[in-house]
């Protein structure tokens, strides 16, 4: 056999039984008598780096193997179907759809999860009234119009002491009526923490991510709001908090009455007034003119931008549908203002996005990435 | 959300390690170019080189929960890259003188010494290769390695492809957006 030995020593080399003469043996030729050549062409590497981040990205999002043979068959079957369908429709349809309808995505609808005192969790859906549990003497139920209501018994010796969380999934969006009236618009990918029936000195909630409320005016018991490090007190009033997990500040908008919001790390406070925010934002607490359609869009059916970072309105899609995004390069700094209606299917959103030129966007399944 | 371009080395492995595909495109980003590079300059088809590098890169995903990186993310990547290039030196049936070459290396070295080559040694060679580059390669790297500009952006910068009428479009609309120191709006439905 030619090269024989040269064979051996790579063997040796690669499983690991080279002893150390060996190895170095190879190593010195690797590193000063290897044959070495030319640069490839930058042209040609450049074009084979793009080529290789995108098989790259196939690799990532491809579908898991199943190894089980009814599956498959089905899985064949249904492919079948899917590209006769695709053929036809192709044949039947003009040139010009939307790219991004292969993989659409429909808007948010109303889903949460509610869990009671005792730990046990519900999945609500909206639809039809039903009773769904009695937390001391509150009674739990849906409303017609898609509500979770609390109702408040005249007995009231538990009050203050059963929580309830009602949390909504990303792509997924709830109302809550509260023991003392207060309405809750929950928006996606968020969580309320509440007592069922509150107690008789105040009523106190936890908030992570976003929220529109109408608090019941109650002046003998304020309604307080605590979410990543402060505290909203309030009386009775219309106002919304934006508190996600994953942004760096807390903003509070104030529609109707008034609120006090109190930096709880050292007890800073500001009171705001109606059509002011007040942004929290590292050490930073400031009080600013509220642009009141743009924090409220959401609760009517809007998304709303006003020179918004393109990081920022994804973060919002990303809730809103569900799908994970990914930004490359810088292009996240990008600042858009407009307007779109959250019923529309995601491929209508990232199409409007596209027509503006300033960046693309690919929809693969359950997630987007943009580019320039 | 992150930007994965201001990630350490360490976070970045930690990231991958933890299934974040956007660290792995991340050093994919980093490394790809100087990886290509080191093995063209040792096996010089492209279509091969191709290969050997994205399985390299395959396998970094698959392989991620048990990724064991002590000294460093460019010398793993290179010290893998150099054993999958013995792989392919040690079975390929046609491109024959790299095996000649250490055949003829284990005939005439003898026991003449006993040194080592560290990884340090063969970092160095690498340091060494990337400052040789000719100026475009260059250019390359850096700008993709700074991670500032995208491809395409590196692409038309340095004349490398042709313009698309869509980039020029784009091109316009950002050069519009910068004039009327606005942000265009987009359409409302």
């Amino acid at each position: 056999m030619r090269f024989r030995q040269a064979k051996e020593l790579i063997d040796k080399y690669l499983d690991g039984t080279a002893n150390s003469q060996e190895r170095s043996l190879l190593d010195r030729w690797y590193q000063d008598k290897s044959p070495k050549g030319i640069f490839p062409d930058p042209e040609e590497l450049l074009q084979d780096e793009i080529r290789s981040l995108r098989k790259l990205d196939a690799y990532l999002s491809r579908p898991k193997r199943v190894l089980l043979w009814p599956r498959l068959v089905a899985a064949a079957v249904l492919l079948l179907l899917l590209l006769a369908t695709y053929l036809i429709s192709n044949r039947v349809k003009p040139a010009n759809e939307n790219q991004f309808l292969a993989h659409d995505v429909q808007p948010a609808k109303d889903a949460a999860t509610l869990t009671l005192a005792d730990g046990k969790k519900l999945v609500l859906k909206g639809g039809a009234p039903k009773l769904l549990a009695k937390q001391g003497q509150t009674r739990v139920s849906t409303t017609a119009a898609g509500e979770l209501i609390y109702q408040q018994a005249a007995d009231q010796s538990t009050r203050g002491q059963d929580f309830n969380t009602l949390a909504t999934p990303r792509g997924g969006q709830f109302q809550l009526v509260l023991s003392d009236g207060t309405h809750v618009w929950l928006n996606a990918a968020s969580s309320l923490r509440y007592p069922a029936a509150f107690s008789a000195q105040n009523r106190t909630v936890e908030l992570t991510g976003e929220a529109y409320f109408e608090v019941a005016h109650d002046s003998a018991r304020p309604f307080r709001i605590i979410s990543k490090g402060q505290r909203v007190d309030v009386l009775g009033t219309h106002f919304n908090i934006q508190a996600y997990q994953d942004e760096s500040f807390i903003k509070t908008t104030l529609v109707q009455g008034s609120v006090r919001v109190t930096r709880l790390l050292d007890g800073q406070a500001e009171q705001i007034s109606p059509g002011q925010a007040l942004l929290f934002e590292g050490s930073r607490f400031a009080v600013s003119n509220a642009d009141l359609r743009e924090a409220l869009s959401w609760k009517e059916g809007y998304f709303r931008f006003k020179d918004e970072k393109l990081e920022s309105v994804m973060k919002q899609i990303s809730r809103w549908y569900n799908v994970d995004i990914e930004l490359l390069g810088d292009v996240g700094t990008i600042a858009l203002t407009g307007k779109i209606s959250r019923n529309k299917n995601i491929s209508q959103v990232l199409k409007m996005l596209e027509q503006t030129g300033l960046a693309h966007f690919e929809l693969t399944e359950r997630r987007v990435l943009v580019r320039h | 959300m992150q930007q994965y371009g201001q990630l350490s080395e360490h976070e970045l492995i930690e990231q991958l390690k933890g299934g974040s595909g956007s660290a792995l495109k991340e050093i994919h980003r980093r490394y790809y170019a100087l990886l290509y590079t080191h093995v063209y300059k040792r096996y010089p088809y492209r279509e091969e080189v191709r290969d050997i590098v994205q399985e390299l890169f395959t396998w970094l995903w698959d392989n991620r929960e048990a990724l064991e990186i002590r000294e460093g993310l460019t010398g793993y990547l290179i010290v893998s890259m150099r054993n999958r290039l013995f792989k392919v030196y040690r079975h390929h049936k046609v491109h024959l003188r790299y095996l000649e070459s250490i055949q003829d290396h284990i005939e005439h070295s003898a026991e003449a010494t006993d040194q080592l080559i560290t990884n340090k040694q063969l970092l160095e060679q690498v340091e060494q290769e990337i400052s040789s580059l000719p100026p475009k390669m260059r250019m390359i790297f850096e700008l993709s390695r700074n991670g500032e500009l995208s491809h395409k952006e590196i692409a038309e910068k340095l004349g490398l492809s042709p313009l698309t009428v869509r980039t020029q479009i784009r091109n316009a609309l950002r050069i519009l957006r910068v004039k009327l120191g606005v942000k265009i709006l987009f359409l409302i439905i």
